[in-house]
């Protein structure tokens, strides 16, 4: 028998990162037979907890006294949950402070550690088939778990959220803060200013700009059509590296993972390690010059031109069509 | 004097152009039908510590590397950059080696080293996408661990340490001996070397440390990580049709291409 | 009696004479051995081997004005006359400086008939009619090349009318008053001494003569003390630069020697050659190099001229100001910045148009390029763009950052013969496919065509797909000369393994560095263009080209096919070899004086950040011919002209462009598999 946990670091109300999250946990501990406890690193309230519930929790442990992030002190909290529930399957989000945590809590527990994967699977017998993309994307790993104690964190935006069950509760423990004495310290956080548009991991619409944009000012154009659309802009690591954009702005294997309805590459080459960052996204269009570039093996939609000829164009057409259907 | 010292992989080019990707008939691994590189991250990494052995003025970087003979390429490049020493760590003396074993055998090296202030590695490899090497080594050590780092400072005795998150940076106070993962932002593209230091480097010696070197017999440095079987790799198949918008000019092709998304009701 | 002339009539004094003439050669000597000085604080260089040779070349250049001619008509013609007036007058007071004062009396009978007198008078009168040419071209038709204006080039246009007038007025005064007998002979001289003498009378004109005669005499000393300190210098260098030109293969830059050099570039004058520095004084500021600059047309921060000029410059104050080279070489670089700035350096495409023109030969491109030495590798300087050329060159052996191709995506579909899959399989030549070639769209399908054609001619032909690697060309044109080597290195390594010889390229570049640059480093091989290999082809009846529907069809000469290895008539040939093909030229810009596409010298790989583009300007001249089809030569002309061409056609007028290969591939099979360009 194994049990799952899911580790959840919230920055704040219930997102879709903790959805996703608990929805991994909860699918693998149906198949494993086995309950799903979600343990809470940080501040949290009820509605919170119901959430938890809602998307599949069966117990819930929260930490007193826990306060704003703290590697060390989280790191010492999520084992003593860990250990409290008699964890041998730990979920962590992927996010900054997720990956920052698990490796350190895997290791201390003597469990084998993989972080970033897209598909996990258990069987009746404990064992986990779990697929995580290697090759910046060109091929997938599948690796079996058989016995011992194993710490996973899934790929950002690779689950889809599962049902809700509005309502559903269980038991709620709460243990202690560990006692520790810190060696770092969070002295600052700034927000990137990432213009009007939502979050891009949030994001329904992203325009995204690599390389062939070119320089910093033409990403003025991107930024015109996500307002247009409602949107948020994205690059290519690229356009991060040449200091076009603000680095997190990046897209792809080591930057974001988003899931818009709509992904507008311009300019864009589509390596590999850029495309396992939309591979959730619903429509993929591209506009690049070259026509033979990978990212039109991935797109729906494809406009061989240069951007600069296009976008224009494609602005005025784009505010005629919400003139007309306003 | 600050020892910073790097941990830089030798991997399969990771821009390799897909129509050349291929695996290995064992499919264990990628076939070699590519050059051999540093790790991105990890010269990221090397940067990093350049700019601040510039910043505080008396520190000593020393360049470490568990690979093949080939992988002195990369600690090369390392001191043509201007890292102080390099050292190359026999990976066939360890084979099958996992990413425990990765931070054992490397930590055995750093602690035949003058005392590391600072140990940076990539906040991932290239090839395998780990991410955990920097993090067990931290373990290792029972040092702070600080990841997705892009920039340093010295204040005091303690690290400044630019990291970035979700949704922006913070500045992460970190006492000192540390470990770090480093991420790429605008200010540490690796630098390009002037000709003089590659010429440098070539010349230079770089020893190979081998198992008993380090005093580690190599079946005991295996972890966890070791136990996992990978059942299979294989290349996934996109089957995906692109419509391309065709037009006589600019004009009519935005036209279109708008038809085409208001028609899949994503505008 | 025996025809001649009195030497010192009517002079009294001579010694005075001889006075001055020490003077004036004490202050000329003086002046010369300040720039010989200055000149010895080059580094060495042999210029001075093959003496036949040097001198053919230089007579070609001088006595028949060869290069001027190709390209300025009216102003060549009007120079040849003011060159060989020059010579003639000189060698006229040279015979009478044998005549009377070495005492060998050559100064009479017919020789002086036919040459003293009359060739004399005829050549100075020619001079003083080159002389208003170059005066009006100066100050009424004012070309922009010549400006801007410096006191000294009226000064010496004057000062040279008025030694030719004020002889002609001694000359004329001597036949007047001596009766000269064969006054005749000089007719020039005799017209103005009737009508001199109609003016002053006998007496006056005896005057007139004495002063003008004096006159005359501190003119010329003057003239000849001038020449060190002044622009005249260049009557001097000029015609020894010719002599000293470089006889290497023009495609090849000088060889560094990484390991033994301490500075690596020029950053200083003294690390330049005594040619080097040789060169910044030959320069007559004629500005014809700047005429088809491409840079300097399309408004970049460059003009050969100028170039030269600033260093010419440096070189005087830096000496003027310290006689003894300074030694410190820590020191930062006196030239590249203060002197010749980075943007000047980095304008330049070594497209060798300058070269080309210059009547006297002086090396602006090497210059450049050992300048851009020590910013790439002494200071790892250098424009945004290049760092991702630099970077994948060393990485992955191609100047394409972020590329996603496969050098062996062009050939897929094709059976051809890949050196590492069929070691042992013979074959008569190597195709090198080249980077652009092999993973730039538009030149993959060129490389088609050449393959297509090479089959359909039976050519056994082999290629190296994945093993092959940049020739270096571009990392040796913006200065990164280690790199070239060490990519030139892995290539000749790999040519020795499989026994190459022979090979054949579609890309001037690879095969200007592959023909002229790899012997530098132990690689020989017999290397041909396509242009040449396919039109041998179609010469020996292997290929049969048919009617096309190519219309009238223009050639883009590329540099390094051109003027860098004077391959002018065989794409010509081939075009031509097609039925029904109409060919026209660029007026004045064709051939050797073709405009470089802007491609060259690591511009296909940076964004042109200042001017107009200088690939929209070399389109508007092929446009302006009314082709139908720009026939190229070379990958970089071929993305360059596409590019260009599609900007300034009027609407719907847009030739195609197309390498010489695709042209012929039509013209071959009737039904080519896709067609390019359009
Ligand atoms: C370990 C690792 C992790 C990485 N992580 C990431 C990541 O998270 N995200 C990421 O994006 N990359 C990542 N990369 C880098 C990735 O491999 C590519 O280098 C990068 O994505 C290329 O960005 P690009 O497509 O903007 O540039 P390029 O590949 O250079 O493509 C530019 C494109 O623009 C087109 N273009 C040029 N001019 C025009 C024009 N005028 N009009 C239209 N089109 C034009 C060109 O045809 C070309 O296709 C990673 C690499 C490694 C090794
Ligand atoms: S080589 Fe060409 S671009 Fe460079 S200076 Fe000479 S003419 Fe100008
Ligand atoms: S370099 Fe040559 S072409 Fe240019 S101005 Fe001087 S002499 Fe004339």
């Amino acid at each position: 028998m194994r049990n799952v946990l899911a580790i959840l670091i919230p920055a704040g109300a219930f997102s879709r990162t903790e959805a996703e999250t608990i929805t991994a946990g909860k699918s693998l501990a149906a198949q494993l037979g086995a309950d799903l406890s979600v343990g809470i690193l940080g501040p949290s309230d009820d509605s919170f907890a119901r959430e938890c519930f809602a998307f599949g929790a069966k117990s819930l442990t929260r930490v007193e006294g826990l306060a704003a992030y703290q590697s060390e002190a989280y790191s010492a909290a999520a084992q003593q949950i860990a250990a409290s529930v008699a964890a041998d399957v730990i979920l962590f989000p992927s996010t900054t402070y997720g990956l920052e945590i698990a490796p350190g809590v895997g290791y201390r527990l003597g469990a084998a550690v993989i972080l970033d994967c897209v598909g996990l699977i258990g069987d009746s017998s404990g064992n986990l088939t779990i697929t995580k993309p290697v090759y910046g994307g060109k091929a997938n790993s599948e690796l079996i778990a058989r016995q011992g104690p194993v710490v996973i964190a899934m790929r950002m935006r690779s689950v889809a959220p599962g049902e809700k069950q509005d309502g559903a509760t269980g038991e709620i423990n709460t243990i202690p803060a560990p006692a520790l004495s810190p060696r770092t310290q969070i002295l600052e956080h700034t927000t990137e200013d990432t213009g009007s548009g939502p979050k891009l991991e949030d994001a329904r619409v992203i325009i995204s700009g690599g390389r062939g944009l070119g320089n910093k000012e033409n990403f003025v154009h991107l930024e015109e059509l996500a307002r247009l659309l409602g949107g948020s802009v994205g690059a290519s690591r690229a356009a991060c590296d040449q200091g076009w954009v603000p680095a997190t702005l990046q897209i792809g294997q080591t930057g974001k993972k988003v899931a818009p309805d709509l992904y507008l590459a311009v300019g864009i080459s589509g390596a590999s390690q850029h495309l396992v960052g939309i591979a959730g996204a619903r429509h993929i269009v591209a506009i690049n010059k070259d026509a033979k570039a990978p990212i039109f093996q991935v797109a729906a939609l494809g406009v061989v031109d240069e951007w600069q000829a296009l976008l224009p164009k494609l602005v005025v057409a784009l505010t005629e069509h919400k003139a007309r259907n306003s | 004097m600050l020892h910073l010292v790097v941990c830089l992989k030798q991997i399969l080019d990771p821009e390799i152009p897909p129509a050349d990707f291929k695996l290995d008939p064992s499919a264990q691994r990628a076939a070699p039908t590519a050059s051999l590189v540093a790790s991105i991250f990890d010269e990221n990494a090397l940067e990093i510590a350049l700019q601040l052995r510039e910043k505080v003025g008396d520190a000593r970087i020393t360049a470490i590397s568990l690979g093949p003979p080939s992988a002195v390429d990369v600690l090369r490049k390392a001191l043509s950059m201007r890292a102080d020493d390099a050292i190359l760590i026999r990976e066939e003396d360890f084979p099958g080696i996992d990413a425990h074993g990765c931070a054992r055998v490397l930590a055995a090296a750093i602690r035949k080293l003058p005392p590391a202030d600072l140990i940076l590695c990539g906040r991932e490899t290239g090839d395998w996408h780990g991410g955990l090497v920097a993090a067990f080594l931290a373990a290792e050590f029972d040092r702070p661990y600080t990841n997705f780092v892009a920039g340093i400072t010295k204040e005091g005795d303690h690290f400044h340490l630019r990291r970035q998150t979700e949704d922006g940076w913070e500045i992460v106070r970190s006492a000192a001996p540390a470990v770090i993962t480093v991420t790429n932002d605008d200010h540490n593209l690796p630098r390009i070397p002037k000709v003089k230091d590659n010429m440098m480097a070539f010349r230079k010696q770089i020893p190979a440390w081998t198992a008993s070197d380090l005093g580690l017999v190599p079946a005991s440095v295996a972890g966890p990580n070791s136990k996992l079987e990978q059942s299979r790799l294989y290349v996934p198949v996109v089957d995906r049709k692109c419509e391309i918008i065709t037009g006589d000019n600019a004009e009519a092709k935005a036209r279109q291409l708008v038809e085409r998304l208001a028609a899949l009701q994503v505008i | 009696m025996t025809p001649t002339r009195e030497v010192f009539f009517n002079i009294r004094h001579v010694w005075v004479m001889y006075a001055l003439f020490a003077v004036t050669l004490a202050i000329f000597s003086y002046g010369f051995c300040r720039h010989w000085q200055r000149w010895s604080r080059g580094l060495p260089a042999s210029r001075t081997d093959r003496p036949w040779q040097r001198l053919q070349g230089l007579l070609r250049q001088t006595a028949a004005h060869d290069r001027l001619l190709k390209r300025y008509r009216a102003a060549g013609f009007f120079h040849l006359l003011f060159f060989w007036g020059m010579v003639i007058l000189t060698a006229g007071t040279t015979v009478v400086f044998i005549h009377n004062d070495l005492g060998i009396h050559i100064m009479q009978g017919a020789f002086y008939l036919y040459f003293q007198s009359l060739t004399l008078n005829i050549f100075g009168a020619l001079f003083i009619v080159a002389l208003l040419a170059a005066l009006v071209q100066r100050y009424v038709a004012r070309p922009s090349r010549l400006k801007p204006d410096h006191w000294q080039d009226g000064l010496i246009l004057i000062l040279l009318l008025t030694i030719l007038l004020t002889g002609f007025i001694l000359q004329g005064a001597r036949i007047q008053l001596t009766r000269d007998p064969w006054g005749a002979w000089s007719p020039v001289g005799n017209v103005a001494g009737s009508l001199l003498a109609r003016l002053f009378g006998v007496d006056g004109l005896r005057q007139l003569h004495l002063f003008t005669w004096w006159f005359h005499m501190a003119l010329v000393f003057g003239f000849i003390a001038w020449i060190p300190y002044s622009k005249l210098m260049h009557l001097l260098t000029a015609p020894a630069n010719i002599y000293l030109r470089d006889l290497e293969p023009r495609g090849a830059l000088p060889l560094l020697d990484i390991e033994k050099t301490e500075a690596l570039g020029i950053s200083r004058l003294e690390q330049f050659s005594w040619k080097d520095l040789f060169d910044l004084d030959a320069c007559t500021e004629c500005g014809r190099c700047e005429v088809n600059c491409p840079a300097n047309i399309s408004n970049k921060p460059l003009s050969p001229k100028w170039l030269i000029l600033d260093l010419q410059k440096a070189s005087r104050a830096e000496h003027a100001a310290a006689p003894t080279p300074p030694p410190n070489p820590e020191e930062p670089s006196p030239l590249v910045g203060p002197v010749i700035r980075e943007e000047t350096l980095w304008s330049c495409t070594t497209c060798r148009a300058c070269m080309e023109q210059c009547p006297v030969m002086i090396e602006q491109v090497p210059k450049i390029v050992q300048m851009r030495r020590h910013l790439v590798m002494e200071r790892a300087e250098f424009p945004d763009d290049l760092q991702g050329v630099i970077r994948s060159l060393e990485a992955r052996g191609h100047p394409y950052p972020g590329s996603s191709a496969s050098r062996s995506d062009w050939h897929k579909d094709l059976d051809v013969h890949v050196l590492s899959d069929k070691p042992g399989q013979s074959f008569d030549v190597l195709l090198w496919v080249g980077c652009a070639g092999a993973m730039n769209d538009r030149s993959k399908s060129v490389t088609r065509a050449v393959a297509q054609l090479l089959q359909a001619a039976g050519v056994r032909f082999a290629i190296l797909s994945r093993e092959e690697k940049c020739t270096g060309d571009p990392a040796r044109r913006i200065g990164h000369e280690f790199l070239f080597q060490q990519l030139a290195q892995e290539n000749i390594a790999t040519f020795d393994r499989y026994g190459v010889k022979k090979i054949l390229t579609s890309c001037p570049h690879c095969f200007n560095t592959l023909r002229n640059e790899y012997p530098q480093l132990g690689g020989n091989y017999q290397v041909i263009h396509h242009s040449e290999f396919l039109q041998e082809l179609v010469a020996s009846g292997r290929l049969r080209p048919e009617a096309t529907a190519l219309g009238k069809v223009v050639f883009h000469d590329p540099c390094y096919l051109g003027r860098y290895n004077q391959v002018y008539g065989a794409p010509r040939q081939l075009l031509d070899s097609v039925p029904n093909s109409q060919r026209a030229e660029v007026p004045n810009w064709s051939a050797r004086n073709a405009l470089c596409c802007g491609g060259g010298g690591g511009f296909s790989f940076m964004e042109e950040k200042t001017g107009t583009r200088m690939s929209h300007n070399r389109s508007r001249q092929l446009v302006s011919t009314g082709a139908d089809t720009v026939a190229v030569g070379c990958p970089f002309c071929m993305t360059m002209l596409e590019d260009g061409v599609k900007t300034v056609s009027p609407e719907g007028q847009t030739p195609r462009v197309l390498d010489i290969a695709e042209v012929l591939a039509q013209a071959i099979m009737q039904n080519p598999a896709q067609e390019p360009g359009r």
